[in-house]
């Protein structure tokens, strides 16, 4: 697993690539601090955090979802991992956490809107903490979803296109559920990740939105090995 | 060292592999033979555990691949046909990088450098693998193949898209590194096998129709008795003199590549030396001969004779032996003519 996951971090630290995904979740995590806290003259993370943030995250995990497997695949690279006595489930985890740590840089420069809305007014660090628990939770399963697509399709730019699809749609319907007749609405709510997210933005540490998110991650991990597993009978 | 028993892989309905059996011992080098589509490539990544078999026993150096993989995988060098190369990489992260996958127990730096020097790669161990020669690429494949020192290698067509210096330098290694270690080697070119393996094992639709030692396929009745010749002579007396001479099996027409020249190929019986009797005649009506180059057998040669049936695919028949290619061009070898050949039965 460290062999994978020293490997995926040097990918993206030697190509352009990381640099872009740190760029493009900064520009646009930057254009939704400005346009939902800054021009609202608050303090306050609650709305910045969530669905606004998603819609970044969900840019960069679909770019990671074209490097994972399909990648791998395109440049037979593949080969050399899978005929390594390395097991499948390390080198999932290492891919898994190659990626998520590299959103974590990412997501490092949110602190630095944190500290200007210090400097200028009162940050509520336990809603701070709770929201940036959350996100990353909510992150995980996202690349976790983007490792999941990686796996299934040959084409870097499928993968993309499916992993947005996947994590964008059910926003939208989340979004919408509000519409919905109530039994509906149990359903979607029942289904979409966002949905659990809710006590993190009010600033609760939500322990089975918690146990959640950590499960659903593992379980779209299994089925990635279950899958590549699968290729190899196929 | 090496165990497979009814080895079969069937994509859907087409069957990829038929019913594979055989035993590869310690120290043996084996070529694998067979024209696109045989099953060579597929054989080996079900070997490497890359591909799952569909029925069947693999077992690598008494471990069964399926339940204990990570112990037969260890003892297993792979190249495949395309080197599995992070190009991004410089030579030596990528072979740090696969030292720490194969999880090998030696010291790093000491293994990484002794193979470095095996597969001469002390002066690119810098580079970037992208900007790197094909020929240099293709040993950084060889070099993460070893890693780990494993008793067997398996090498997919290790030498296809090589320039022919290339060629024999890995041909060399090959045979270098085959000297301690099970080598599998896939190919088709008949010649590269000849050159590098002990035994061949020839594939045709997934199934193994041929498994015998280097010097056996060579008395494949027409193996090793053929020639090119070019000589002086009528070239309506040609064919009907040299047809009467005893020992000679055929004589081909190919063309005049010189004036007053004729070329033809020459196919003698097998045990008798047709070149001293070819001389005699030859002196007798004041011919000279101007060229006499052996022809091995083509594949598709062996093939024919194996399966004592007329080609009938057009890859097989545009592999046939292209006689212009030894008779214009008399700078050639044989061997280096058809190493430079299309790759017209890659698998």
């Amino acid at each position: 697993m460290s062999a994978v996951l020293k490997r995926e971090l040097s990918a993206y630290f030697k190509t352009p690539v990381g640099y872009l995904l740190i760029g493009s979740y900064a520009l646009f995590s930057g254009l939704i601090f400005y346009l939902v806290v800054l021009r609202s003259l608050t303090s306050y993370t609650g709305d910045y955090f969530g669905f606004w943030l998603f819609l970044a995250d969900i840019v960069v995990v679909s770019i990671f979802s074209m490097k994972f497997f399909a990648e791998d695949r395109k440049n037979k690279t593949d080969q050399l991992l899978l005929t390594s006595p390395a097991s499948l489930y390390g080198i999932v985890i290492g891919k898994f956490l190659g990626a998520f740590l590299v959103f974590a840089a990412a997501f490092c420069v949110n602190f630095v809107y944190v500290l200007i809305l210090d400097a200028f007014g009162n940050v509520d660090y336990g809603m701070l903490f709770t929201n940036v628990l959350g996100s990353l939770l909510v992150a995980a399963v996202m690349i976790a979803v983007g490792l999941l697509v990686s796996s299934l399709t040959e084409s870097q730019i499928g993968a993309a296109g499916i992993t947005f699809a996947l994590l964008f749609i059910p926003m939208l319907i989340d979004l919408f559920s509000g519409f919905m007749p109530p039994f509906l609405r149990q359903i979607v709510s029942a289904v979409t990740i966002y949905n659990y997210y809710g006590d993190f933005k009010n600033g609760m540490l939500s322990l089975p939105a918690v146990v959640y998110y950590l499960s659903v991650t593992a379980i779209l991990l299994f089925l990635t090995v279950r899958f590549t597993e699968k290729r190899r009978w196929s | 060292m090496i165990k497979v028993s009814g080895l079969t892989k069937a994509y859907g309905k087409k069957i990829a592999v038929k019913d594979l059996s055989f035993t590869i011992g310690q120290g043996e080098r084996v070529g694998f033979l067979g024209p696109n589509g045989a099953g060579k490539t597929t054989t080996m990544n079900m070997l490497t555990g890359y591909l799952a078999s569909s029925y069947g026993k693999i077992e690598i150096g008494g471990f069964d691949l399926l339940e204990n993989p990570a112990k037969a995988k260890q003892c297993i060098g792979y190249l495949p046909e395309i080197p599995p190369l992070y190009t991004d990489m410089t030579v030596w992260e990528y072979l740090c990088f696969a030292f720490d996958l194969k999880k090998c127990r030696f010291n790093k730096k000491a293994h990484l450098e002794e193979i470095c020097q095996v597969v001469k790669l002390e002066e690119v161990r810098g580079r970037l693998i992208r900007n790197l020669s094909k020929g240099y690429k293709q040993r950084v494949g060889l070099a993460q193949a070893l890693i780990g020192d494993p008793p067997i290698l398996i090498l997919d067509e290790p030498t296809v898209g090589l320039d022919p210096k290339e060629i024999v330098e890995i041909r060399n290694l090959i045979r270098r590194l085959g000297s301690t270690r099970t080598v599998i080697l896939s190919s088709h070119i008949l010649s590269e096998v000849q050159a590098v393996c002990q035994r061949v094992m020839i594939l045709k639709d997934g199934e193994l129709i041929l498994d015998a030692s280097a010097e056996e396929l060579t008395v494949v009745p027409g193996a090793n008795s053929r020639y090119g010749v070019r000589l002086t002579a009528p070239e309506n007396e040609v064919i009907p003199v040299l047809s009467q001479l005893s020992g000679v099996a055929r004589v081909e027409y190919v063309g005049s590549y010189e004036s007053g020249t004729v070329d033809i190929i020459l196919e003698a019986d097998q045990r008798v030396d047709i070149r001293k009797i070819l001389f005699e005649e030859c002196a007798k009506r004041s011919w000279y001969i101007l060229m006499i180059t052996p022809l091995g057998m083509s594949l598709e040669d062996v093939f024919l004779r194996l399966t004592e049936q007329e080609p009938s695919s057009p890859a097989l028949s545009e592999e046939k032996e292209p006689m212009p290619e030894i008779l214009p061009e008399n700078a050639k070898t044989t061997d280096s003519s058809r190493e430079d050949t299309p790759e017209q039965m890659k698998d």
